[in-house]
């Protein structure tokens, strides 16, 4: 291979004897390949190049070990405040890579690692795509989530590579596809081990054959029936996001029904989507969940092996989440039939997430359980999550603390107890940190990180690391009841249920915090954190000198606990609440329940629990899954205000 | 067959693992089908000048007489081994039926006696067995075991690779065993696999594989270190040569390798 003479600054081109043409994408001064402006111009200059002495074939691949190209680059979009700059940032690349399309040389993507949005679409637009076979291989067309649209070519190529229904599917959730699974959708032309993909790469351009082409009736959902594939897919819309809130996923299907996929043809529609507040405030919370992640970064340390006491349901959940993100995990409870529910779970957790049989036998492998904790000697992290019971804690604790190695990071799952209550009976309190997971583990992205006064700065680092590692989302909080998520939630709960006490139906206040765009309504939510739970938190985190609402303190005496009993504030049935037709819902129920939220959001980040509003806003979004289209409760409150 | 040569634990293929060595060093299709063709050549005048004897030929229950190994092809051409598909990783790999190891049936024999078993049954030894060693790696390069066993008896006497008079490693596959010579050739991967400060050095060709290796006359599983450990006592000997190195990689993720010297009768 020789180089180019030419040079740039985000660009390698390499001629390898064949004549074929490499272009490495490299961009200066990041970790991560993201398309900015810069990056575009770059690529249009190598292309004016190409148009004049035409390769045999060209291929393009990432010089970065994290993965083939992330997207657009995000930080622009927050400088679209014209409508022209909106519609500028989409002719840049609609243009550009449908001029990439349209050469007479055969092109090529090698992606290896992440392919998103405007990485898919370029990648889209060269003639072939050959996949890596590799677990970090994902391709994607995330926009959605950022309430935007794939509007570089996406929503005209990938309905003709791979038909609408896949493609609109794909759009419309920004759900990632594997290796493996582009290969059988059609969107990669091969999918190969790592070994071979340069050899492939090159073997697929110098045969150059026809790409396989969609189905006739795909063909004909992509032509004379697009009609009814859009309306199913709004249909399948409708199920999940209404207009008003999440209005991107519309738009996408009206553009690819009425514009093939061109969103330069309506220009309108294109600016009240860019800058829609719901894209401004889903790009905010982008921008927070990089900055939670950005906790645990900037710190070398690694766990490889992590100990858990407790198999219930959050320890057993806990373990198997490390377990499943590639750590050596022991799981310890009083016996081994104790554990052995924990593994089922994990195994029915692991089997939809890994589909390859051996990396599930490994991954089962690394789950090990440990009824005599011969593991506690030997981890990095050791996590207690048993019972709710301080002297059952402080005694472990203080077992544990003598056993396991001084390096190692100890923490506690503790919900309900104060640190500073648990951390005395160590050698070194400052030793203890709590670590905080939701329920279900494997679903709820945030974990907290508790820090008591006085805590080991070094300590916190180390477990903030490694809930980085194990891909969650640290949230640094101080020790304080609740600390910021069920401190939030307790309130809002307390409220719905003094409104369920002012007579109006269960049903009818969580279908008004549906419509608001929480993820499940609030006394839904009692049942599921378990009316005893509820009961015991009550008046701790409601700071309410009040009684509990009856309708709480009647069921939670007749042994109704929620959704674990087949009865609490609903009947359950198979699971499921049965929760009967909402009534009409009253004029501002929905404010009046978010209120003590909302407040209570405010009096913690004034407390310092939580170091500022934007952390506050990313911890209840991701802890609660709080309407992320309002930016969190305190952007809500400004925009309110505004 | 297959099954048998597939590795359980990472789901390859043992001619895939050669795969991955291939890819990691750059060692091309072509450099592979010379070096094959190579050990049959070698094989083929080693055994016209007498120096394959320890092979005695079989004879079946018809009365039949197998005289030679049937798999050294002194035809063998880089041309036509170009032609073979690669078989491992069909369309896009590089590692051919030609340019690996042949399945073959085999057994070997030698005699293990320690010091004083020698000296009161007054036997005559070939050699000696100075040192040996062995090592694990990832499975998915097996094939660089060799490099994991022999370096540190290398080091543990004070050689370089050229202080040894004659090398065996067995040819599971020729990318293998270039992959080997690269792995010490290469300052990264001394010093991040091997704990070197640098490269160790090159091994030169005309000491490695004198007579051909199992690429020309088979690899019979579990009779091929026996027999590599026999075949270097006798170059040794025929080279008038002391100090000599066999080593082999070992499916699933293992090396051995063992220092031999010749005694003086």
């Amino acid at each position: 291979m020789h180089s180019d003479a030419t040079s740039y600054e985000h660009w390698q081109v390499e001629v390898d004897a064949a004549g074929l043409v490499w272009v490495t994408l490299d961009k200066a001064g990041e970790s991560t390949n993201s398309l900015s402006s810069a990056v575009l111009s770059e690529l249009s200059l190598l292309l004016d190049g190409f148009d004049r002495s035409p390769p045999r074939g060209l291929i393009f691949r990432s010089g970065k070990s994290a993965g083939f190209i992330a997207g657009a680059d995000i930080q622009e979009f927050t400088r679209l405040d014209t409508p022209a700059k909106g519609v500028e940032l989409v002719r840049r690349g609609w243009d550009l890579f449908n001029r990439l399309a349209s050469v007479t040389y055969p092109t090529l993507a090698l992606v290896r690692g992440h392919c998103l949005g405007g990485g898919l679409e370029l990648a889209l637009a060269c003639r072939y795509l050959l996949a890596v076979d590799e677990p970090a291989t994902r391709m994607g067309l995330p926009e959605v989530m950022l309430g935007i649209v794939p509007g570089w070519g996406g929503m005209l190529r990938l309905p003709q590579r791979i038909g609408a229904q896949a493609a609109l599917d794909m759009m419309l959730t920004g759900k990632s596809v594997d290796a493996k699974r582009a290969k059988r959708l059609g969107l990669a032309d091969d999918c190969v081990p790592l070994r071979v993909m340069d050899n492939a790469a090159a073997m697929l351009l110098l045969a150059d054959q026809a790409r396989r082409t969609l189905s006739p009736l795909q063909r004909l959902l992509n032509g004379p029936l697009r009609g009814l594939a859009a309306r199913a897919a709004r249909k399948q819309v409708a199920k999940r996001a209404r207009v008003e809130h999440y209005p991107a996923p519309y738009a996408i299907i009206d553009i690819w029904e009425k514009h093939h996929g061109n969103a330069l043809a309506a220009p309108a529609l294109i600016d009240s989507i860019v800058r829609s507040p719901t894209a401004r405030n889903l790009v905010r919370v982008f921008f927070m969940q990089e900055r939670l992640k950005g906790f645990g970064k900037g710190s070398t340390y690694q766990a490889q092996r992590v100990h858990v006491v407790g198999a219930g349901v959050m320890g057993g959940d806990i373990a198997a989440w490390c377990a499943l993100r590639g750590l050596t995990v022991t799981l310890q409870d009083q016996g081994v039939e104790c554990i052995a529910p924990a593994l089922q779970r994990a195994y029915a957790t692991f089997r939809q997430r890994i589909k390859e049989p051996l990396e599930l036998r490994n991954a089962m492998d690394r789950l090990i359980p440990d009824p005599e904790g011969h593991g506690a000697r030997s981890a990095d992290v050791v996590i207690e999550a048993i019972f709710e019971n301080l002297e059952a804690k402080r005694a472990l604790l203080q077992q544990l603390d003598a056993l396991i190695r001084p390096d190692a990071v100890l923490a506690t799952n503790t919900s309900s107890l104060r640190i500073e209550d648990l951390h005395g009976v160590l050698a070194n309190s400052a030793r203890l940190v709590g670590i905080h997971f939701f329920n279900p583990v494997a679903r709820m992205p945030l974990v907290e990180v508790v820090a008591a006064a006085g805590a080991d700065p070094e300590m916190l680092q180390r477990a903030t690391a490694f809930v980085k590692q194990i891909d969650r989302l640290p949230l640094p909080v101080n020790s304080a009841p609740g600390f910021l998520v069920n401190a939030v939630l307790g309130p809002y709960m307390l409220a719905a249920m003094r409104a369920v006490d002012e007579g109006l139906a269960p049903a009818t206040i969580d279908a008004a915090m549906l419509a608001f765009g929480m993820p499940m309504g609030p006394i839904e939510l009692v049942d599921m954190v378990g009316l005893d739970v509820a009961m015991a938190a009550g008046r701790s985190l409601a700071g309410d000198d009040g009684e509990p609402p009856s309708c709480l303190r009647e069921r939670f005496a007749a042994g109704q606990l929620g959704k674990k009993t087949g009865q609490g504030l609903y009947a359950y049935r198979q699971g499921k609440a049965i929760k009967g037709k909402a009534g009409a819902v009253p004029a501002g129920l929905a404010e009046r329940l978010l209120e003590p939220l909302l407040e209570r959001t405010q009096q913690l980040v004034s407390d310092g629990v939580v170091a500022d509003a934007d952390l506050a806003d990313a911890g209840v979004i991701f802890g609660t899954g709080f309407a992320p289209f309002t930016g969190g409760p305190l952007n809500y409150l400004r925009n309110r205000h505004a | 067959m297959l099954k048998g040569l597939t590795d359980p634990n990472i789901g390859l293929l043992m001619g895939q693992t050669a795969e991955n060595i291939a890819w990691r060093f750059g060692i091309t299709r072509h450099d592979m089908d010379q070096f094959s063709v190579a050990s049959h050549q070698r094989a083929v005048a080693a055994r016209a000048g007498g120096r394959l004897d320890e092979i005695v030929p079989l004879v079946d229950a018809q009365g039949k007489v197998y005289g030679q190994d049937d798999g050294v092809r002194a035809d063998s051409s880089v041309a036509g081994l170009s032609k073979l598909k690669p078989f491992f990783d069909r369309r896009y790999g590089r590692v051919t039926p030609g340019n690996s190891s042949q399945i073959s049936d085999g057994a070997a024999w030698l005699i293990l006696a320690s010091e004083a078993a020698v000296e009161r049954w007054q036997l005559q030894a070939l050699g000696k067995i100075t040192d040996s060693q062995w090592a694990g790696l990832d499975p998915a390069q097996m094939g660089l075991g060799p490099v994991h066993a022999a370096t540190p008896i290398l080091l543990r006497h004070g050689l370089g690779l050229d202080d040894i008079d004659l090398w065996e490693i067995n040819e599971a596959f020729a990318a293998q065993v270039l992959g080997c010579l690269a792995a010490w050739e290469s300052d990264a991967y001394c010093r991040e696999q091997l704990a070197l400060p640098a490269a160790l050095g090159v091994l030169p060709r005309a000491r490695l594989n004198v007579d051909g290796g199992a690429v020309a006359v088979g690899h019979p599983v579990g009779a091929s270190g026996a027999r590599i450990v026999l075949h270097l006592l006798h170059a040794l000997r025929a080279a008038n040569a002391r100090r000599g190195m066999a080593t082999i990689c070992i499916g699933g993720g293992q090396g051995g390798a063992m220092l031999l010297e010749t005694i003086d009768r």
